[in-house]
């Protein structure tokens, strides 16, 4: 029996994220886009792996890669010195 | 809607209810962060489509269809290599001709049962997967191939896509179809060449058919011709 790819990639992703918060946490990070960063990454990776059919196109792609390129021009910002993140 | 659907979006709204919470009361980064990835695991739960047939009946029901249409080729003693052909109403249609031919060039569906192009006869099957074809749409032929193939039916477990000028080569890792009756692979091809042609000619609206298929260390290569 072949599992099916979209469980797979549903417990995938939920290993992954129940892995990363913890971690982020033990190790004192405080920065929520650190922790999104990391989900969006991890989310990505799983899809170009696994590649799972979902019923309408990705929404949750689009809104973690928006918010992942929010988070990069908000970093590039605050290192120009045009508007601190914190 | 299904119970997993369902769970996804318990999850999501949960994940929605809790986050605001941590975030602006509690002001918890890292159970912020857990609420966030509790909504993106009920997003991707409540997106995810559920087959409600088994994998094993969906398979039965095509290697059906095959055995009904061997019982046809049989009958009327046709032998030569059928083209498969989408049309504008989302199915794959076979013509199959009662000696060697060209391909057919047809712009409408068919009418009838047997059809004459150019004065060459040909019956017009409606192959096991041309309803397949039209549910499962694809950008990606390989994600079409596979999505059939290995998910809905599990008629192999892994599938590989090459296009070249004027062949697609495919290549199906383990098939466990049931070996398709000798007359229905000579004009049609094994099932899963069957279905792989189907797809193929829904996603390129040319004519395909299925033109060398080889067995090789649990590898089935197949070559469809682009007409």
């Amino acid at each position: 029996m072949t599992p099916d790819k979209n469980f797979m990639f549903a417990l995938v992703l939920g290993i992954l994220m129940a892995l990363t918060t913890p971690t982020l946490a033990a190790l004192g990070e405080i920065r929520l886009d650190v922790y999104v960063s990391l989900f969006t990454l991890e989310y990505f990776a799983a899809k170009a792996i696994l590649r799972p059919r979902l019923r309408v196109r990705d929404p949750v792609a689009i809104t973690l890669l928006f918010l992942f390129l929010l988070i990069v021009a908000l970093r590039v910002m605050e290192v120009l010195g045009v508007a601190p993140l914190s | 809607m299904e119970r997993y659907n369902c769970l996804g979006i318990s999850l999501l709204a949960f994940g929605a209810t809790v986050t605001p919470f941590f975030y602006f009361i509690m002001s918890n980064v890292p159970l912020t962060a857990l609420g966030v990835s509790i909504m993106i695991l009920g997003a991707v739960m409540a997106l995810t489509p559920i087959n409600p047939v088994p994998k094993p009946a969906v398979r039965g029901l095509l290697e059906g269809a095959m055995l009904s249409l061997e019982g046809l080729l049989e009958e009327l003693d046709l032998s030569e290599r059928g083209y498969y052909v989408a049309h504008e109403d989302g199915l794959v249609y076979v013509y199959v001709p009662s000696s060697k031919a060209e391909p057919p060039n047809v712009d409408s569906k068919p009418r009838s049962l047997v059809v004459e192009l150019k004065g060459q006869p040909y019956l017009v099957l409606i192959p096991p997967a041309s309803a397949l074809a039209r549910e499962y749409p694809s950008t990606s032929l390989e994600d079409a191939v596979s999505t059939v193939l290995v998910d809905l039916a599990e008629l192999c477990s892994g599938v590989r896509v090459a296009k070249g000028p004027g062949y697609i080569r495919v290549e199906l890792k383990r098939p466990r179809g049931r070996r398709a009756p000798s007359r229905f692979k000579r004009v049609l091809g094994s099932l899963e060449a069957c279905v792989t042609a189907c797809l193929a000619a829904s996603a390129l609206k040319r004519p395909v058919y299925v033109s060398s298929e080889v067995e090789e260390k649990g590898w089935r290569r197949v070559t469809l011709e682009v007409a």
